[in-house]
């Protein structure tokens, strides 16, 4: 079991102003849209000076033998298998929790996107670090992209049960809600298959060939 | 430019102190309040559009509403009775069903319904079945506004039909779903009556049900 902390993310405004976006908007169907205005900007980048004061990153990981691992069909073509799980820790969440209370909407959802794009960050920070660090495992293998509980046919509730029953979070200060939640909300888990039959595809490129058009999650 | 105009403008621009001027300058001039929260009232309308359209970012459509809302907590006082009732679009319960935390998308569907007219009692995040329909019931409410932000959770918004159906109050509230993980045919399949997928969308959803 390997806990990490301080993992340095970069934060970079594009991935900030798409959270910021309309779903709806031309820029998101790949068109071209309006420029964030220079207060926009101004406030994302004082607002991420914010954020990274507060923002601690921590993240704990083991790699296990998939063969007892639950659902089969998620788990069933490959050999070992990491699960992981990180964080942004606390304080950023009870930042955007103060300003939206006192009615700073505008702040709120800044600062809300900015630590959710920190969380993602965090996440692909962490699983370079893990490549990284097995990679005496990995050379051998394939091994998927990351995939999450609520992704790629497999249940927030299944997942989160699986991923917090074999790893000690609370060394990271995460915990699980009784709805499955993770608290702090800007947290991430995960697990990457790693075999010789493994489908490289699946985890998070596995969206832009997935059948389910109309799946919740889908990015 | 003419007061209205600039009423319009300061929603446009979120600007929230000269909105405020605005509202406490269309008092002073004895102003058909009316017509000045009808100027107002079209530019927040055509600021959700803007977001629509990518043309606003959300931080932007925010200010608007907070503009919005502070015109309107000066000239809300000086309405009689009677207009604050026919300008309200419909009474609206809120919150984040119970064992979910996530507060910020009905948050912001709070506060665009409220810049839109309709009068909002939000409740927060975490909230029991049981006090949706207490609340509801108390203000006499047309619309229940449920949000879910996880599969684990959105068995509350079915908890809560099921609640109104065996109550037999379902035909008293229309039911309008929130949340990432929400999709029509959830909508369907527990019996609500519709979603929308951000707070623009929200407010004209909402204003079609108040119609039928």
């Amino acid at each position: 079991m390997r806990i990490l902390e301080q993992i340095g993310i970069s934060l970079d405004n594009q991935e900030i102003l798409q959270l910021l976006r309309s779903k709806n908007s031309s820029a998101q169907k790949g068109k071209a849209s309006k420029e964030p205005s220079p207060q926009l900007l101004d406030d994302i980048e004082s607002l991420k000076k914010e954020a990274l004061e507060l923002i601690e990153t921590k993240a704990i990981y083991e790699v296990f033998t998939s063969k007892d691992l639950l659902p089969r069909h998620l788990f069933e073509l490959s050999e070992k298998t990491i699960l992981a799980v990180c964080s942004i820790s606390k304080a950023v969440e009870d930042k955007i929790s103060k300003q939206m209370d006192k009615g700073e909407l505008a702040q709120g959802v800044i600062l809300d996107a900015i630590a959710s794009h920190a969380a993602e960050e965090t996440a692909s920070q962490l699983t370079k670090i893990i490549l990284e660090e097995n990679k005496e495992i990995l050379h051998k293998n394939k091994y998927t992209s990351r995939f999450s509980p609520g992704y790629c046919r497999w249940s927030v509730e299944d997942g989160q049960k699986l991923i917090f029953s074999l790893l000690p979070v609370e060394a990271i200060k995460v915990k699980l809600s009784p709805s499955f939640m993770m608290i702090p909300r800007k947290s991430v888990s995960f697990a990457i298959n790693i075999g010789k039959r493994v489908e490289k595809d699946l985890g998070i490129k596995e969206c832009v060939t997935c059948d389910l058009d109309d799946c919740d999650y889908r990015r | 430019m003419a007061i209205f105009d600039e009423c319009k403008e300061a929603i446009i621009q979120g600007d929230i102190d000269r909105a405020r001027e605005l509202a406490n300058q269309a008092l002073a001039d004895k102003l058909d309040l009316n017509m000045v929260i009808d100027a107002f009232s079209e530019a927040i309308r055509h600021v959700g559009d803007l977001f629509d359209e990518g043309e606003y970012f959300l931080p932007e459509l925010m200010r608007s509403a907070e503009a919005m809302k502070a015109a309107m907590a000066v000239l809300t006082p000086h309405l009689t009775t009677g207009e604050i009732e026919t300008r309200s679009l419909g009474k609206v319960v809120i919150g984040t069903i119970e064992g979910d935390i996530h507060d910020i998308g009905k948050t912001l569907v709070a506060s665009m319904l409220a810049a839109e007219g309709f009068e909002v009692y939000d409740l927060g995040a975490d909230v029991p079945v049981a006090t949706f329909i207490e609340k509801a019931l108390e203000v006499d409410a047309q619309l229940i506004c449920i949000s879910a932000l996880l599969t684990t959770t959105m068995v509350g918004q079915k908890k809560l039909i099921e609640q109104l159906v065996k109550q037999n109050i379902r035909d008293r509230f229309k039911v309008l779903l929130g949340g990432a993980p929400v999709s029509k045919n959830w909508v369907a399949e527990i019996g609500a009556d519709g979603t929308a997928e951000n707070a623009i969308s929200a407010v004209k959803l909402a204003k079609e049900l108040m119609v039928h």
